[in-house]
């Protein structure tokens, strides 16, 4: 456990950075997690909520359940965060790479998108592996 | 040269994921066509039996794509940078011929022997291509970095659909274990 004093260093260490402070840069900030959309919980959006309950129903049914299980929705959500990220691939891809390849900065602005999307391509692909084990 | 997968027939995945299913994300100059032998060519050694299966085929599939092309764009990348490194060997090599002659201007008894010709600084191919790696190599690292990012999710997949196998083998020696023991039992009655 740490010590009262790590404590208070820490707590003071926080507020020291507590993000953006001008009112530019809290409106910049605001923005951050809608950018591709895949920070936002596939789940908690209604155009997907169809979708999801219909591949959990294939899958439930491919592995014999009777019943459509949390396991099963788990890993329909997974699988079309996975068909996203790689539609987002695609087109990051076509913009930055094939549409202007003399583009002098395409390859770093491509390469600094493709590995942003590579940790939710990770994550989701785990959440399904493991959902789908279970299911 | 590349070689042309031809599957003996077109496979796709089964009716029911279809309609989950987005075209696949093909970029750039990639054909369609290309795409579906190369997914019929993995469905078919796979052989996929449920839906299961089928994403995990799906998923190999495109990784192998994904591997594909970022093989090709590194190829391309290095390509390049080695016109590049050409490039720039070349102009200073004109740059040396242009010192010479002014050089030669102000003093042409230097030059005065016919045969006297600077040191030839041709490199060979496979310094430019050296070179060429050099100069891309923030690039080829990161692509790199990918290509064993993608590898290391297909091997996953393909470790997935053994145990899915190797699963489905126990319930298959359990239901016709199952099936023996039932006839033994209906006969011992």
């Amino acid at each position: 456990m740490s010590s009262d004093r790590k404590i208070t260093a820490n707590r003071n260490n926080a507020k020291k950075s507590t993000g953006p402070r001008s009112k530019a840069g809290r409106e910049a900030s605001r923005r951050n997690a809608r950018r591709h959309g895949l920070a936002i919980d596939i789940g908690a959006d209604p155009a997907f909520h169809e979708d999801i309950e219909q591949l959990a129903t294939v899958l439930s049914l491919s592995s014999g359940a009777q019943k459509v299980s949390e396991h099963a929705r788990q890993a329909a959500e997974a699988e079309l965060d996975l068909t996203r990220i790689r539609k987002i691939r695609a087109r990051l891809f076509e913009t930055l790479y094939f549409a202007d390849t003399a583009a002098p900065n395409g390859m770093t602005e491509l390469n600094d998108a493709l590995a942003k999307l590579e940790r939710y391509e990770r994550r989701a692909f785990s959440r399904r592996k493991r959902a789908l084990r279970a299911v | 040269m590349s070689r042309a997968l031809v599957p003996a027939k077109l496979i796709k995945p089964p009716k029911e994921l279809e309609q989950f299913l987005d075209d696949p994300p093909l970029v750039g100059t990639e054909r369609r066509e290309d795409y579906d032998n190369f997914f019929s060519m993995i469905a078919m050694a796979a052989k996929p039996v449920d839906a299961i299966d089928w994403l995990i085929v799906i998923d190999i599939a495109y990784l192998s794509w994904e591997i594909r092309r970022e093989r090709r764009i590194k190829a391309e990348i290095i390509k390049l940078r080695q016109r590049e490194a050409q490039s720039s060997s070349d102009m200073a090599m004109m740059r040396a011929d242009f010192k010479l002659s002014q050089i030669a201007a102000k003093d042409d008894s230097a030059f005065k022997k016919k045969d006297w010709k600077p040191e030839a600084t041709e490199e060979d191919s496979m310094s430019m291509l050296a070179k060429g790696y050099i100069l891309g190599d923030y690039d080829i690292d990161v692509i790199d970095k990918r290509i064993a990012s993608y590898e290391y999710r297909r091997n996953t997949a393909l470790r997935e659909m053994y145990l899915r196998s190797e699963k489905m083998a126990q319930l298959l020696e359990k239901a016709s274990s199952d099936v023996i023991d039932g006839e033994f039992a209906e006969a011992a009655e």
